[in-house]
């Protein structure tokens, strides 16, 4: 990958001297379906600097999960260029890719994505053990399950364990990582109220932890919970900037 | 949802999934293939007998001389006018049999055998009865311009041992020589037993068959005839009709002291058919657990594929659709598996048959082989085959329609359970979590594992079974070899033409030949072994020297104490141990000549020989037997610097001898003989490797389907393809190792059931050791643990080109 210079492109929200986490420049992603081309994301410029708490607003089939990918370097764009942490990731080999994932990027998922045969701890060591702090994985998971507030429930299997608990295990893993940028696709999709509440309370501690977080949701509510507020409609950008109605913490949205 | 529109949308997941479905149909086929071609191998041996038989004129009855005594021509025939009805014969012919030594010695080898002229009569054209049938390129059959020439037509398992042609002469004892005119085949040598009732004895016997006047110049009896066979007309009662003609020949001046015979006293007849239903037993088996780990393995597959439809069902069921509608589609899939099965079985079993023909053609080279494809065998193990995949779906399906839609719907993380990964916690090793997943993925699904497992195991036991069963006839050879031969492997075997003093012309003879060093005389007899009342079976008695001879058994036991060393078989037969009696029935001299008696008799030592039938005592106690100085073999060492065929052919000449043999050659000629029997076991061995192969891979590959989301996952922390590969690879490891673990167990467990039982019924005379060597147990866990732990690598490519983002989202 290329070490990209920082850039010196305002957008909302921006702190002057803060590092951009995110970047993405002209970023198309474009199918090709039954001899004509679908459109997930087109012409899209972003930055997101590295702390920023932002939510990725649209309705289904807007693209936000395509841009959460992207991202994610889970794929590629069509057009244009993505930068994460610096580093170029659109010309990269797939070495390079899966080293992104496992250094700096995090995810969560709407689904959890849990291994259904490891314990709740086993689930977050695991991870741990990917990114490659194999010799205190142990106490890291348990430090991480600690954070989210399920250190009596680390022997439990998914299956024994409720969404909320199952969500805020997945959070625990992907910030045992150690990954500085932590993308949730959907996290209260699958959670009543108040289990949502609570996994977005967690997000906004790791958010002022210091973690870029991003999340998407098409939950309009929810986006208040973040700093920056980036909606999409029909694969671009409509809107950038803080979040309408004003931010709130995770305590007090209603949705 | 109409049917028809079910079944457009079953095609559609079978095109979707074609490998898997192509990979369980082929299981199913090699299941029902080989099952078809291996049981219907008793079908051939038997119609192939029935039509060699019938077109070779084997006789229905037999009158046969005792040794050494004829008659004139013409006498044997007219003993059948005095039948109680002689209209119940449909066809005669007088005949004369004899012994002699045969020397078919080519440029490149010495062969000096003992052998049989057999005088034909030509006179019509050839024999109608126990006629010579010789295969095209072979040669010609005897005619009628033959009658009195010095030609023949050499025996076939013979000639095609020593590769022997049309063409060439062979010398008998006493210097007549005869061309080979053909090389053919009469009912009575279809397969070549030897005395001792010892099998595969065709590289030490010969028998040539000529016309009657040509045997009757060779033997020095002009005229004489010595042997009648004959058929009877339809519906004849063939037992009264023996019964009739031995009475005939008892009341007869032909003084030939007769004995009338049926087809089932010749021992290639009986021998021929006996020998079928205990191959068809030992088939059988295998083809069973051929079909058995199919099963196994198209169960566990087809029904893993309909449990990967189980969220579909349920969302049918949540749109309205009735079970009937939910429960076609999938039935469809296994139908059609189930139809690709049955006709890819038609393909492996013609090629199994291919495979399998030319080996038994070889084995047991008869004049007619009838090898047809057997539908029957084919549709009973297609029948099997069929219900496998229906059985596979309707299971699943029959469950997922019962299951509340809500459960069915359910993505992985609320419907899964974790089976018997809870038992992980138990394991205090691996520490690492992540290498801990392919353990919990074998614990989660037991019934899988296990299925997989048994699949796996099912090819490993036959396997294992097949080698083990050459690692067994290989020690037993190996024992036996190491006993005959001793230290002595140079050791001659010397048959002399009659009953002799051991100081006699013909030993002294033996003795002078430049090329013989020590001469140890040995006197053999026939006998019979028995204990408490039971039916007992026949031995061969040797009295040698244990002391002083060239060659001696390896006894337990004190041997020159009066008695009798058996083989260790034989004492667990009969019951007995050393210092127990046993009844010996046995020739003993008397005044009149040797008469059947029996005696009782201590076992004084126990030999570790194969064959039970051998039987040894000491000379010393010959006079017991009325018989002290007697010989009639001798034990030759070759003299220094002579060699065995040295040996052979000094002595082959020589007036009073029979038979010139190396004690090595009857183990070669076992070896020689099971090579052939081994080269099924190769065709099987290759088809158990594909089958466990195929249940590994569609096992990995629906894995691969069911766990995309787990894999995905992996991707998106980071996880590299090859690391992913590695947890495929030992999880794959753990499948193939319980499998091998079962497999070897059955394995080893039908090993012995087919060396004690299934063998013991077959060939009682000879007891086999039961041994698996290492090299089988190597070959067994490279198939079960290696092939099938490497299987995952075939879905690399699949796994490299997953599509990540697609994989992690269920719903948007």
């Amino acid at each position: 990958m290329v070490d990209v210079a920082h850039n010196d492109l305002p957008h909302p929200g921006h702190r002057p001297g803060v590092p951009t986490a995110v970047r993405l420049t002209g970023v198309s992603r474009r199918y090709d379906v039954g001899g004509g081309a679908v459109y997930a994301l087109r012409d899209i410029d972003l930055e997101i600097d590295e702390g920023e708490f932002v939510v990725v607003l649209g309705p289904s089939g807007s693209g936000k999960t395509t841009l959460l990918n992207m991202i994610g370097a889970l794929d590629l764009p069509s057009d244009g260029t993505v930068t994460v942490a610096g580093r170029d990731v659109t010309g990269a080999r797939r070495s390079e890719l899966f080293a992104l994932r496992r250094d700096t990027v995090a995810f969560i998922f709407q689904t959890f994505n849990l291994f259904p045969t490891l314990t709740a701890v086993e689930n977050v060591q695991c991870a741990v053990e990917i990114s490659g702090h194999r010799r205190d994985a142990k106490a890291i998971a348990e430090a991480a399950l600690d954070k989210v507030g399920l250190t009596e429930r680390r022997l439990h299997y998914p299956t024994e364990l409720s969404g909320g608990e199952q969500q805020r295990v997945a959070i625990a893993r992907a910030l045992a990582t150690g990954n500085p940028i932590l993308v949730a696709d959907e996290p209260t999709g699958d959670l009543d109220y108040h289990t949502g509440a609570q996994v977005l309370g967690v997000l906004e501690q790791l958010a002022h932890a210091g973690h870029t977080v991003i999340v998407v949701t098409h939950n309009r509510e929810i986006s208040r919970i973040a700093d920056r507020v980036i909606e999409l409609s029909g694969g671009r950008i409509v809107s950038d900037g803080p979040p309408a109605g004003g931010r709130a913490d995770a305590a007090d949205l209603r949705w | 949802m109409t049917p028809l529109f079910l079944l457009r949308w079953s095609l559609r997941d079978l095109r979707d999934k074609w490998l898997q479905v192509a990979a369980i149909a082929l299981v199913i086929a090699i299941g029902t293939g080989l099952y078809s071609a291996l049981s219907g191998t008793a079908t051939w041996r038997y119609e192939s007998n029935d039509a060699s038989f019938a077109a070779t004129g084997m006789y229905d009855l037999r009158v046969r001389s005792t040794e050494g005594l004829d008659t004139e021509q013409g006498r044997m025939l007219a003993v059948l006018d005095s039948l109680a009805d002689p209209t119940i014969v449909a066809h005669a012919e007088e005949r004369l049999v004899f012994d002699t030594q045969v020397d078919a010695s080519t440029a490149n080898r010495s062969i000096l055998v003992p052998g049989r002229i057999v005088g034909l009569d030509v006179s019509a054209g050839g024999p109608q009865l126990t006629s010579v049938a010789v295969a095209d390129g072979s040669g010609r059959t005897l005619e009628r311009a033959d009658d009195a020439r010095s030609v023949a037509v050499l025996e076939r398992n013979f000639a095609d041992y020593y590769d022997l042609r049309s063409g060439d002469t062979v010398r008998l004892g006493g210097g007549t020589t005869l061309d080979i005119v053909g090389i053919g085949m009469a009912p009575e040598y279809f397969f070549i037993t030897t005395e001792e009732g010892g099998f595969f004895a065709q590289a030490n016997f010969s028998a040539l068959f000529t016309s009657l006047a040509a045997a009757q110049q060779i033997a020095g009896r002009d005229g004489r005839v010595n042997d009648l066979v004959l058929t009877l007309n339809d519906g004849a009662d063939i037992a009264a009709a023996r019964s009739d003609l031995q009475h005939a020949f008892d009341s007869s001046d032909t003084g030939l002291g007769a004995t009338v015979m049926t087809r089932q006293d010749e021992d290639a007849y009986r021998i021929l058919y006996d020998d079928i239903e205990s191959d068809r037993t030992f088939w059988n088996v295998f083809a069973g657990l051929i079909l058995a780990g199919a099963a196994f393995g198209a169960f566990n597959l087809s029904t893993r594929m309909v449990e990967a439809q189980r969220r579909e069902l349920g969302i049918g069921m949540a749109l309205g659709a009735s079970r009937w509608q939910l429960a076609l589609r999938p039935m469809f899939v296994g139908l059609e598996i189930a139809v690709a099965g049955v006709v890819l079985g038609i393909a492996v079993g013609v090629l199994a048959i291919e495979l399998i023909r030319p080996v038994y053609t070889s084995m047991l080279p008869l004049p007619v082989w009838i090898t047809d494809f057997q539908w029957s065998q084919f549709v009973r193990g297609a029948a099997i085959g069929f219900m496998i995949p229906l059985v596979a779906t309707a299971w699943p399906v029959w469950r997922s329609v019962r299951m509340a839609p809500v459960d069915a719907i359910a993505t992985t993380h609320r419907a899964a359970r974790g089976g018997m990964s809870r038992l992980l916690r138990l394991l205090p090793w691996p520490r690492s979590a992540f290498r801990r997943m392919p353990i919990g993925n074998v614990l989660r699904s037991p019934r899988r594992t296990l299925l997989t497992a048994l699949g796996i195991g099912a090819a490993v036991a036959t396997l294992v079974a097949v080698l083990g069963m050459l690692d067994s006839f290989s020690s037993t050879m190996e024992r036996n070899d190491a006993e005959v031969l001793g230290d002595h492997p140079d050791r001659v075997v010397v048959g002399l033409d009659s009953i002799t003093l051991d100081d006699g012309l013909e030993v002294e003879a033996v003795r002078d030949a430049k090329s013989v060093g020590e001469v140890s005389p040995v006197l053999q007899m026939a006998g019979k072994l028995s204990g408490d009342g039971d039916e007992g079976f026949d031995v061969l008695l040797e009295a040698l020297d244990f002391e002083d001879g060239v060659w001696a058994p390896t006894v337990e036991g004190d041997p020159s104490r009066p008695g009798i060393v058996i083989a260790r078989s034989a004492a667990h037969d009969l019951g007995v141990e050393i210092g127990d009696s046993v009844d010996l029935t046995h020739p003993s001299r008397g005044d009149t000549g040797f008469v059947t008696t029996t005696s009782t008799v201590t076992v004084v030592g126990l030999h570790p020989s194969p064959f039970r039938f051998n039987v040894y005592l000491d000379r010393s106690l010959l006079a017991a037997f009325g018989a002290p100085g007697l010989t009639n073999e001798l034990f030759v060492l070759p003299a220094p610097g002579s060699t065995t065929d040295e040996v052979e052919r000094e002595l082959f000449d020589l007036p009073g001898v029979s038979s010139v043999l190396p004690a090595a050659t009857s183990g070669q000629i076992v070896r020689d003989s099971l090579e052939d029997f081994t080269a099924i076991f190769r065709v099987l061995e290759g088809f158990m490797l594909l089958l466990a192969l195929l249940i590994a891979y569609n096992a990995t590959s629906i894995n691969a389907d069911e766990r995309a989301r787990e894999r995905a996952t992996l991707f998106a922390f980071g996880l590299p393809v090859r690391r992913v590969m590695q947890l495929e690879i030992v999880e794959g490891l753990l499948y193939g190792l319980a499998g091998t673990v079962i497999g070897l167990g059955l394995g080893a467990w039908l090993n012995r059931w087919l060396m004690t039982s299934l063998w013991e019924s077959t060939m009682p005379d000879m007891t086999m050791d039961i041994v698996i060597s290492a090299q089988t147990v190597l070959t067994a866990v490279a198939l079960g643990v290696i092939a099938v732990a490497v299987a995952p690598l075939l879905t690399l490519r699949r796994l490299r080109r997953m599509d990540v983002p697609g994989a992690l989202r269920v719903v948007e």
